[in-house]
């Protein structure tokens, strides 16, 4: 039994199955309070899948999830939003016609209480805009603040992505493949994004990362995830040394 | 630099102030200052059923532009207020009374047409809301108990569209309007800071005003003086305290709805239009704001039906329930501009106009159908995104031609 007190995130035989296939098969992890935790593993591993399970988009077929010791297993994603878990997607999912500000104020205000007010400008909520260009100054995009978002070039639609979860000030992030589609260029930029979020805030990040240097450059632990199943939980050095591990990723028997 | 700098600070003040405040007040001002300058009932009429349909178009707005809800069973709550407030009346409720309860009548409408957003959306929610409206429209055809069947009901005009001393003070309400707008505009004309083009505006503004005033404003104040006493008057004075009733709901409505779409609350919406998937990640209860906006959009859509009786005087089935009722909202909206509210209100008065006129030229008047389906191709070539929003792109693309042509002038001039 792990310690609930440091622990923020526990699944129980999680299992996820469409028709015969189990997506995700009776996974039971911790993850504690404050850590970057990464999760990697080959293609159609399940790890998008586990994410939604966690997030609410997808119902478990099985199994329990516990945030910070309470069963929110099968709650709707904007429950769950609220209780403070909040995720980035791995095709970016913004709104696209409005403009950066925007975006970032409408992740600001869903954590205030104004949401039913119907009569005031939105002008007058000086604060959500303070908080949400404060945001845009972490993740450098303050300059393009007013840019409409189909206008920004992926690398910075991938940081927005990242900045719009960590608005609505979870407790924990859930970040699924951050730097898809972003050139090996403009990685590192993205990767100081991740991490001024985890030094501006005592945040606890779940990050799927598909750049194995990524996932070794800011992880305290990672897990890998094959087939549905995790099969190695510990340390980025330990993985890397992980016989299991060599064998998923190199294929062979 | 600072020269362009300046231009372009002026031209971007110059539509800034153009599309958002000062000329939606002046055209309201404007619509108030209308009947001092009308002598004639016909076009008193004719300006208030525009004004009926701008408010049916500007309610659907709130649904279909600003929360994305593609419903086509507006027509719903519009002929339901209709009916409400003409069953109402016939039982001798009083107007005012009459149309809180079409308003009820109107969110409960809202309601139904809310719920079924949980569970459908998109085109299906089209379909479903299409076969509610129809169902609505086969009730009330069928009842004829109720409704009338296919000849309607028929209810006298409210007592106090005949009671003179409303129309009175409406009227001095009018001259009030019209002289604040002068002097406003007269200011205006003295304030340096104004730009030449603005100023040219005003200058025309104030003489067409003058002319107005000098030309019909007498004839007018005759026709009101006499009073209703006049059997020939009696249209006029009817007309015109009827074209209050709908402007000022108009107005009031307009300022609510934009203060909702301006508001927390509306942001919401918009996000719900963009990506409602997103919308519920951050956290936002979808469904409520969903519910929410429909009910808002059919009270004022019921609004709309409420006030669309007295004028009409005889409603039925097919005049205030039909399908024919959505295309219409649907052509409106599309031609002013989705998602401005200004758009279709000003879609709904265009379209009103131009089908009115056209029928009463002789000779044309048979052909007036194809010459506004050749009206619409023509608007939708032009104006692909409805008049309102492909004017302030090209806006946009004027003010970036005009910095382009100041920077060629600078560069030439330091050239020599």
């Amino acid at each position: 039994m792990p310690n609930l007190s440091s622990a923020i995130l526990e699944t129980k035989n999680l299992t996820k199955k469409f028709g015969g296939l189990a997506a995700v098969n009776n996974v039971s992890i911790t993850i504690e309070q404050g850590i970057c935790k990464g999760l990697i593993g080959p293609n159609g591993a399940g790890k998008t899948t586990f994410f939604n399970l966690i997030c609410g988009l997808l119902k478990p077929t099985g199994g329990k999830i516990f945030f910070k010791g309470e069963d929110i297993t099968g709650l709707p994603p904007n429950k769950i939003s609220k209780k403070g878990i909040s995720r980035s997607f791995q095709i970016t999912n913004v709104f696209a016609k409005l403009a950066v500000l925007e975006n970032v104020r409408l992740a600001v205000q869903s954590i205030g209480r104004e949401n039913y007010n119907f009569y005031s400008s939105i002008d007058r909520f000086k604060e959500y805009h303070r908080r949400a260009l404060e945001i845009l100054e972490i993740i450098g995009l303050k300059q393009k603040a007013f840019y409409p978002v189909n206008f920004l070039p992926h690398s910075d639609q991938r940081k927005l992505e990242i900045a719009m979860a960590f608005a609505t000030k979870p407790e924990l992030l859930l970040l699924d493949e951050p730097t898809a589609g972003v050139s090996m260029e403009e990685v590192p930029d993205v990767v100081n994004v991740i991490r001024k979020i985890k030094e501006n805030s005592k945040i606890t990040i779940l990050l799927v990362e598909h750049k194995i240097d990524v996932i070794m450059d800011i992880c305290d632990s990672v897990m890998v995830m094959h087939e549905g199943s995790v099969i190695a939980d510990g340390t980025p050095k330990e993985i890397a040394r992980n016989e299991l591990v060599q064998k998923v990723y190199l294929g062979g028997d | 630099m600072e020269r362009e700098n300046n231009m372009s600070k002026i031209i971007k003040h110059f539509f800034e102030a153009l599309t958002k405040k000062k000329l939606l007040l002046a055209s309201f001002a404007l619509l108030f200052v209308f009947p001092i300058a009308t002598p004639s009932a016909y076009y008193l009429s004719l300006l208030a059923e525009m004004l009926i349909w701008a408010l049916l178009a500007m309610s659907y707005d709130l649904a279909l532009g600003y929360t994305g809800l593609v419903s086509f069973g507006h027509a719903a709550p519009f002929g339901i207020g209709a009916y409400a407030v003409a069953l109402f009346l016939r039982m001798n409720f009083p107007f005012p009374l009459a149309i809180l309860i079409a308003l009820l009548f109107g969110a409960l409408v809202g309601l139904v047409l809310g719920i079924f957003t949980f569970r459908v959306g998109g085109i299906y929610y089209a379909l479903v809301t299409l076969a509610f409206a129809e169902m609505i429209f086969a009730i009330f055809n069928k009842w004829v108990e109720l409704s009338g069947g296919e000849t309607g009901i028929s209810v006298s005009r409210p007592e106090f569209l005949r009671f003179d001393l409303l129309l009175y003070l409406m009227f001095a309400i009018s001259i009030a309007i019209a002289i604040v707008l002068f002097l406003t505009m007269l200011h205006n004309l003295k304030n340096k800071n104004e730009t030449i083009k603005n100023k040219i505006a005003y200058c025309t503004f104030i003489a067409v005003f003058l002319a107005i005033i000098i030309y019909s404003f007498p004839l007018k104040l005759n026709i009101l003086l006499e009073g209703s006493l006049m059997e020939k008057n009696r249209m006029i004075m009817v007309m015109n305290t009827y074209y209050f009733i709908a402007l000022i709901p108009l107005a009031i409505c307009y300022f609510i709805a934009r203060r909702i779409v301006d508001s927390p609350m509306g942001k919401i919406f918009v996000a719900i239009r963009e990506n409602e998937e997103r919308t519920k990640m951050l956290g936002y209860d979808v469904s409520i704001y969903k519910l929410t906006a429909s009910i808002i959009s059919s009270m004022f859509a019921s609004l709309a039906g409420a006030l669309y009786t007295p004028f009409a005087l005889s409603i039925s089935p097919y005049s205030v329930l039909s399908s024919a009722i959505m295309i219409n909202i649907l052509l409106y909206s599309i031609l002013g501009g989705l998602g401005t509210l200004v758009g279709p209100m000003l879609g709904a008065g265009i379209i009103t106009l131009l089908a009115n006129e056209l029928t009463s030229i002789r000779g044309v008047g048979e052909y007036w159908m194809l010459i506004l389906g050749i009206f619409y191709i023509i608007v939708i070539l032009f104006f692909p995104y409805g008049i309102v929003i492909t004017w302030k792109i090209k806006g946009v693309s004027v003010k970036k031609n005009i910095k382009k042509l100041a920077k060629l002038i600078k560069t030439s001039m330091r050239g020599k």
